[in-house]
């Protein structure tokens, strides 16, 4: 198995490029990527919060209600406004879970004397804001409900993983696979597991149809 | 109503006796709540767990049998064979509900048969028939509900022991049928199977035919109150949704983020294969190959944690194995193959074994080098030697103590000689509290501390931090052993725990159906009762706060990713049991 902080060392610039339009029935096919961790660039140094809402485009109602459990490297988050995303953070998004901002017991500062000591100390210092990558787990519902935004806008995942995924897909997925672009140029989807790519890593951006 | 209690004698003189007494001094008690007091009154201290002075009790909770959701949980209370402590293993599955109907606050076995015999019980409304029939010896759960089914319809249910039971295994399940009649719900932890065995009952056949469900004393407050309770469970995020959706090992993927999924037989708090083994990946396999995601292990229950797994070609393997099987036989033994785990789960569930010790014993006989950490047919051999009862099976069978101590390993994952389940103490401290002092051994169950402490619900710890893991584990060990004791699937604590409305349905609940209302203090105090009658036997069985303590590696060995220690004092687990 591979770590998906392997991901951060890989070379974005020699990534290859496959764009894939296929059946929308498909798409939860592709999840695995997204439980295991997927990279993306985007600006850090922001709150999480602010990434999630103003980069990624998640409504403020989704976020308090149904994102109820954070991981930023493996510690779980309690304040998604102060607390900041880093270059080469890991952050895990939980829905299924409450916690952070979901019942209104909580939310009515009832447990705010125990927020959390990770965030707290990250607060303290102002971090810039530049251009950074960042991996992203999905898991459970949040895997359904963004994942196909995330797929959509396309993302990083390691191009071995992508062979194998590629290799174990049965006929019917094939059928689904309308078009296949990698680098600009057209590829017959069947032709994917087959494909000699030449970086470690791929951005995979799907077309849901 | 549930008020008689059926002993069964199986020492008595020309075969086992049968009486059936009033309920007694035991009166309002129901599950761990009615097996503990009876273990802790009637049952010497220093018995031999497998001698005729031990008794093996069976209860239906304080509110199975009615139209209650989720109120189908039983209880198996005896001294455990295991730890040498008092033992509550609960299951689910149709056998409470169907006791609770036949009016029977608790079935109780007492002695053990002169002649080596054994026994089917067989219970319905016209009485008890007791008969010995050798057929039974060493079938599998699977056959013997086939069996049953062949000579008492599909209308029954049944509590049952494998081969390991009847070898008297310390790891050795109970098993109870589901709705479908498969024996897939196990009293596991404890070795509870081993005392049934030890009994000479080979299955307890149940027929309800003829009874009605138990009516409550106030029915107008009580169906209110009933759908309060189902109205809350249904709106909150993890009985409503995740749980629903992808069953217990939804946690698989957020204990790993966490850093406290134990992998390797507790070497590192990650697994890098979890993805395989998720929840999520779980539920979606379960799906394509036409089985089901969301499924309810007994009639009533509505968060429908469990499903149905099929194996490649679509034919019926097992019941979706939980977040703690996926765990044991998975991460902790280095196999990221879902299937392996299933056939694992069938395998353990046919020979009537508990997966978390399992799971655990494979663990350290792979550090012991025994087989390869990942090698999942391997660990499949294995199993199948504890359920042939070869010499290498009955030292396997017998857990991970036992194994770790034949095989000279020293990290062994066991407090008062029992399993820990699926989070790392290390990671999150609040179960090492619990681990190190339930009565139990260490039991996940016995104070569901992760819910607070990852999950959130019921307020936020830091699990890296000792601070305030001892108030916390105190008060959700009270709660659970409450719990425990109304018969409620204990996934209701998610919802209880969170929403003030929900948790006062749940005293209305009680409240309207024994005609005596119900405060949150009342609750507190049956927890407290039943944990204080079982230090109280476990002090007088030889236990000491020296048994309170974690294996000596969690103070020593860093756990990565977060290298942390095991750092709350002993002094500190000390004053958990203070109140
Ligand atoms: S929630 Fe799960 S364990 Fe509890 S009663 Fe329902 S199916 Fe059984």
């Amino acid at each position: 198995m591979i770590d998906p902080d392997h991901l951060y060392k890989a070379d974005i610039g020699s990534a290859n490029h496959l764009f894939l339009s296929l059946h929308d029935d498909f798409i939860p096919s592709f999840f695995s990527f997204l439980q295991k961790g997927f990279m993306i660039q985007a600006k850090v140094g922001c709150s999480v919060r602010s990434l999630l809402q103003d980069q990624f485009g998640i409504s403020e109602a989704y976020m308090d209600h149904c994102i109820q459990t954070i991981f930023i490297d493996g510690k779980p988050v309690d304040d998604m406004d102060t607390t900041t995303v880093q270059d080469g953070s890991t952050l895990a998004l939980s829905s299924a879970m409450p916690g952070l901002l979901g019942a209104a017991l909580r939310r009515g500062g009832h447990y705010a004397p125990m927020r959390s000591q990770i965030t707290h100390e990250k607060s303290k210092k102002t971090l810039e804001v530049k251009n950074g990558q960042m991996i992203i787990k999905l898991f459970n519902l949040t895997l359904r409900d963004l994942g196909p935004l995330f797929l959509d806008r396309g993302l990083w995942v390691e191009a071995e993983d992508l062979r194998v995924f590629f290799c174990k897909r049965s006929d019917n997925f094939w059928g689904g696979c309308s078009r296949a672009r990698v680098d600009g140029g057209n590829v017959e989807p069947r032709q994917l597991p087959h494909f000699a790519w030449t970086g470690a890593l791929i951005h995979l951006q799907l077309k849901a149809t | 109503m549930m008020d008689r209690l059926l002993r069964i004698n199986m020492s008595a003189e020309g075969g086992p006796m049968v009486s059936t007494v009033p309920v007694g001094v035991y009166a309002g008690l129901g599950g761990r709540a009615l097996t503990s007091a009876v273990i802790s009154r009637e049952v010497p201290p220093l018995a031999h767990p497998l001698g005729e002075d031990n008794k093996l009790v069976i209860a239906p909770g304080m509110l199975s049998g009615s139209v209650a959701a989720m109120s189908g949980r039983i209880s198996v209370g005896c001294k455990s064979p295991l730890t040498g402590g008092i033992k509550e293993a609960n299951a689910g599955g149709q056998p409470s509900q169907v006791l609770a109907r036949l009016g029977y606050a608790a079935l109780i076995l007492e002695g053990k048969p002169k002649d080596g015999d054994l026994y089917k019980i067989f219970i319905n409304k016209d009485g008890v028939k007791i008969t010995p029939d050798s057929s039974l010896r060493m079938l599998g759960n699977y056959a013997l509900v086939e069996k049953m089914k062949g000579e008492h319809g599909d209308k029954i249910a049944c509590i049952s022991i494998g081969p390991a039971g009847e070898m008297k295994m310390s790891a050795a399940s109970i098993a109870c049928t589901d709705i479908e009649m498969r024996p897939t719900r196990h009293a596991a932890r404890g070795g509870v199977g081993a005392v049934m065995g030890s009994k000479g009952v080979k299955v307890i056949v149940l027929d309800d035919s003829g009874m009605a469900s138990r009516a409550p004393k106030d029915p107008e407050k009580f169906k209110a109150a009933n759908k309060a309770f189902v109205e809350g469970l249904k709106k909150h995020s993890v009985t409503g949704e995740g749980l629903p959706t992808y069953g217990t090992n939804v946690l698989a993927n957020v204990i790993n983020e966490a850093g406290g999924y134990p992998t390797h037989n507790f070497l590192w708090g990650r697994f890098p294969g979890v993805s395989l083994i998720s929840g999520e990946t779980q539920a979606e396999t379960e799906i394509a190959r036409g089985g089901v995601a969301t499924h309810g292990c007994h009639r009533g229950c509505t968060i429908r944690c469990s499903g149905i797994y099929m194996d490649k070609e679509g034919h019926y393997l097992t019941k979706q194995p939980e977040y703690e099987t996926v765990w044991a036989h998975g991460a902790n033994c280095g196999i990221d193959d879902l299937d392996a785990i299933a056939m694992l789960d069938r395998l353990d569930d046919d020979f009537g074994l508990d997966t978390i010790e399992m799971g655990a014993t494979i663990g350290v006989a792979m550090e012991a080098g025994l087989a390869k950490f990942g090698d999942a047919q391997a660990a499949i051999n294995l199993i199948k030697e504890v359920g042939k009862g070869s010499p290498l099976g009955r030292i396997l069978g017998n857990g991970a103590a036992v194994t770790g101590k034949v095989f000279g390993v020293e990290r062994v994952p066991v407090v008062k000689g029992q399993a820990l389940p699926a989070y790392d103490p290390r990671a999150i401290q609040g179960m090492g509290v619990t681990y190190a002092t339930s009565t139990m051994g260490a039991d996940h169950t016995a104070g569901y501390a992760v819910t607070a402490n990852v999950l959130k619900v019921g307020g936020y710890v830091d699990p890296l931090k000792p601070e305030g893991q001892i108030e916390l584990s105190r008060n959700l060990q009270i709660a659970t052993a409450a719990i425990d004791a109304t018969g409620m699937c204990l996934f209701i604590a998610f919802a209880i725990l969170d929403q003030p409305e929900t948790f006062q349905a749940l005293l209305d609940l009680l409240g309207s159906f024994y005609g005596q209302p119900m405060t949150g203090d009342d609750v507190t105090a049956l927890g407290k009762k039943v944990l204080t009658m079982e230090r109280d036997f476990n002090e007088r069985a030889g236990f000491s706060n020296k048994q309170d303590r974690l294996p000596e590696f969690f103070k020593k060995e860093k756990l990565p990713p977060h290298d942390t220690t095991f750092q709350v004092a002993d002094a500190d687990l000390d004053k958990v049991y203070n109140w």
